[in-house]
């Protein structure tokens, strides 16, 4: 296949919802995982720090 | 990027873990389109970002229940998704550069299309499988070894309605009818033609599972149709498949082996 304007277009315009889909959960699945293995983390040890002193 | 003073931090490299995440998505959802997986995972997504919000509402049992739940779900998700996951290894084994394809010269394939026209006039059903890169071993136990040569004869033969073997699926490969009378692999997408029957299913169960180019013809209907990459196409022309034959199975019949 060619690369040209049109083609690229067919490529993202294909399966459009279910890319858009993709996008939404992989954004939900990072957050997730952010707030699970970072924030939580950070919170518990700022509080124990704060608690020390 | 650095911190965005939203109470969280995002550098550039998070964007590349999103881009990963969503492509991995993409194709875990273009797998599973169309067959019961889909409300399994919608389930699964509800449950998750049900233990997500009351982990932020800090609700302690309900979070502590869906975690259990999510944890189980994790080795659940395992044996329910099996034919899926193995589909998809498959299909990630299927385009290894090192795997050559099946070859069937350009005779064999003028022999193929012939009978499988002749048997669509004469409404005879039938069901050939072609192997791709993926092997049909498996599925050659379930019928009978053949061995033979491929020509017009044998096939029309092998799926006259009064030979024992007609019920099955024939399996080509090597340049050779590998094995006749087998069982293949049932498609379970529920937006089925329902004007056609098991056969047809089969013939698409098969395309899902593995690289296999699959001709089908109708007993009812007396159409050709030709499943592939867990798609198909009905009531083809003599031309037509022929084109899918060339395009599939290239390099062999380019050269004119």
């Amino acid at each position: 296949m060619k690369i040209t304007r049109e083609n690229l277009k067919g490529l993202v315009k294909n399966n459009l919802e279910l890319k858009i889909l993709a996008v939404v959960v992989a954004i939900l699945a990072w957050l997730y995982v952010y707030h699970v293995e970072i924030y939580l983390p950070q919170m518990r040890n700022k509080s124990t720090h704060e608690a020390q002193k | 990027m650095g911190n965005t003073g939203i109470g969280f931090e995002f550098y550039w490299l998070d964007l590349l873990d999103i881009a990963f995440l969503s492509v991995l998505f993409y194709y875990l959802f273009l797998i599973i389109r169309g067959t019961k997986s889909v409300q399994l995972l919608k389930g699964m997504i509800i449950i998750f970002l049900a233990t997500f919000l009351s982990r932020m509402l800090d609700l302690r049992t309900l979070n502590w229940i869906l975690e259990k739940v999510l944890a189980f779900g994790a080795l659940a998700l395992l044996v329910i998704f099996h034919p899926e996951l193995r589909n998809a290894l498959v299909k990630i084994g299927e385009s290894s550069p090192f795997e050559k394809t099946a070859g069937l010269s350009k005779e064999k394939v003028t022999e193929v299309v012939g009978a499988i026209f002749r048997m669509a006039k004469e409404r005879h059903g039938a069901l050939i499988a072609l192997e791709g890169k993926v092997g049909l071993a498996d599925y050659v136990p379930s019928g009978k070894i053949i061995n033979g040569e491929i020509s017009r004869e044998l096939l029309l033969a092998i799926f006259n309605p009064t030979s024992p073997l007609h019920d099955g699926a024939v399996i080509i490969a090597q340049n050779k009818i590998l094995a006749a009378g087998c069982i293949l692999p049932l498609s379970e997408k529920m937006t089925f033609n329902p004007l056609v029957g098991t056969r047809h299913r089969a013939g698409l169960g098969l395309s899902e599972q593995t690289d296999s180019l699959v001709l089908i013809v109708s007993e009812e209907k007396g159409f050709v149709s030709c499943a592939r990459n867990g798609n198909i196409s009905y009531n083809l022309s003599v031309e037509e498949i022929t084109g899918i034959l060339n395009e599939t199975l290239g390099t062999d019949i380019k050269n004119g082996k």
